[in-house]
């Protein structure tokens, strides 16, 4: 026990004594866990607003003039049977009626005599079905019922949506590796180079039979704690900006920024695996 | 205790480190190692707190033996070794008092008995005045008890003291000798490598072992 906090005490020290590099090392860490941070929120945000436009996707079913009431009861049935399906709405020839007055402003019937439109179901996908793959098979089995004679959605919304929705997947996911792996490399050659300017006393305690897990534990310490001041840092830099935002620039940027504690632990948490790794990796060198 | 059984480490040159050595040195000997700049005497050091191995041939220190000692036994094998350096090897931002503990927390003692320990050893080696003072604050003398301090502290089965004269003022370096022998007189075994010859004749019984070019010319 005597060791353990002998060894805590030595971490502390060592992040005192390390001045430069250690501050470099807290600074490489803040800023990156900013960036991160800022970048999370913003694509957190992005993917958010695409989900919320998927959401408002729907599939139109046109049904024959001809279908009768058996048919259309039939055939919802099938549709609440789908897996995929969310929510259906059945539109009558009346309804549809009804609605092209609301949209157009004429009665159908006074413009053409007699109600062309047909009876239809709105159908809404369950939120993860909402992809084109799912749409297109869907479509293909509910098109072969002899009631159905036309079905129509926005093929081209969803492949747009798609896209972006892939490309802002790759932007984070390519962000994010790309900064952990240079902060990492950066602080574990920050600490390498403090380890450097310490390699005599570590061959010092080598030689008086220390082992090598009780060299390596303050420097761990001394990172996970480098790792933990700039993480700390960088969720109080957050927690600055979003407070920035919602509170005094709303009436220039209409966004309002949302950082809820869960945010803060994980910051904190990837500051300490930053720190730790970073350490791990630069003393390896020098046992 | 400590015994050399044909042993040859030339880390891969025919001019360097020490050639079919072989050597017994007993419980409670002083062994001085004699011999110009390269003739082996650091080698022979390095083989016994096992920094470097034989290429043949056997190191045997108490249980630990150079040919089947594994990676984490070592640090075990230097917990029961002193070491004393030319260049005293302390922690410079450490004061008296944390360099002798040092060696207490690496083997694991008690907070209780390290303090009690510590401060005995210090006052038995006449640093009490200085027991909060910076390596760079004492003179090669005190450095070199210091040094002494953190070997002795840990009760080691022998100490090994490299050049431990070599940046010393005469009256500093018969301290430090006439200090080494005062502890081999409670019989511990005490190896010292110099190339200080009237150093040694402060030593009356102990063995004079000359090395040169890696092999021992006389044992005396």
């Amino acid at each position: 026990m005597i060791v353990f906090w002998f060894l805590i005490r030595e971490g502390f020290r060592g992040l005192v004594r390390s001045k430069f590099a250690g501050a470099f090392t807290i600074l490489i860490v803040w800023i990156t866990l900013t960036i991160l941070g800022i970048g999370y929120i913003v694509s957190r945000d992005m993917v958010n607003a695409v989900n919320s436009l998927r959401a408002q996707f729907d599939i139109n079913i046109f049904l024959e003039q001809t279908a009768n009431q058996q048919d259309i009861k039939e055939f919802a049935s099938h549709l609440k049977s789908v897996e995929e399906v969310g929510q259906y709405k059945f539109i009558s020839k009346s309804d549809a009626a009804e609605k092209f007055k609301d949209e157009f402003g004429k009665d159908i019937l006074t413009v053409l005599d007699h109600n062309p439109l047909p009876p239809s179901f709105n159908v809404q996908l369950k939120p993860v079905y909402r992809n084109l793959a799912s749409v297109e098979s869907i479509t293909s089995d509910l098109s072969k019922f002899s009631i159905v004679d036309e079905i129509k959605y926005k093929k081209n919304f969803l492949i747009i949506l798609e896209k972006y929705q892939r490309a802002i997947l790759y932007i984070i996911t390519g962000t994010f590796l790309l900064f952990g792996f240079i902060s990492i490399v950066l602080i574990s050659n920050t600490i390498k180079m403090a380890i450097f300017s310490r390699r005599n006393i570590i061959s010092t305690m080598k030689l008086l039979g220390a082992t090598n897990n009780f060299v390596r534990a303050p420097f761990v310490i001394e990172g996970i704690l480098q790792g933990f001041i700039g993480a700390s840092l960088a969720s109080l830099v957050l927690y600055g900006l979003s407070y920035l935002l919602n509170n005094h620039l709303q009436s220039i940027i209409q966004y309002t920024v949302e950082i809820d504690l869960p945010l803060f632990i994980a910051i904190i948490v990837f500051g300490i695996l930053m720190g730790l790794t970073g350490s791990i990796r630069a003393i390896r060198k020098f046992l | 205790m400590i015994n050399f059984h044909k042993v040859s480490c030339t880390f891969g040159s025919p001019d360097a480190g020490v050639k079919n050595i072989s050597l017994n040195i007993g419980d409670d000997d002083f062994l001085f190692l004699v011999g110009p700049n390269g003739s082996g005497k650091s080698t022979l050091l390095r083989l016994i707190y096992m920094d470097c191995f034989p290429d043949s041939g056997i190191v045997k220190i108490k249980n630990f033996r150079s040919n089947k000692i594994r990676q984490k036994d070592i640090p075990k094998l230097r917990r029961n070794i002193g070491m004393i350096f030319q260049d005293f090897r302390l922690l410079p931002d450490r004061d008296v008092y944390q360099n002798v503990a040092i060696s207490l927390y690496i083997s694991h003692y008690k907070a209780g008995q390290i303090k009690k320990a510590v401060h005995e050893k210090i006052n038995q080696l006449n640093l009490g005045h200085r027991v909060h003072y910076k390596p760079e604050q004492l003179s090669g003398g005190e450095k070199q008890m210091v040094a002494i301090a953190r070997a002795l502290i840990k009760d080691p089965i022998v100490i090994l003291a490299d050049e431990p004269t070599g940046d010393l003022d005469p009256r500093s370096s018969i301290e430090i000798i006439d200090e080494l022998y005062k502890i081999n007189q409670n019989n511990r075994a005490v190896i010292v490598a110099t190339h200080d010859y009237d150093l040694v004749k402060r030593v009356p019984d102990a063995q004079i072992v000359s090395l040169k070019d890696g092999e021992i010319t006389s044992i005396i």
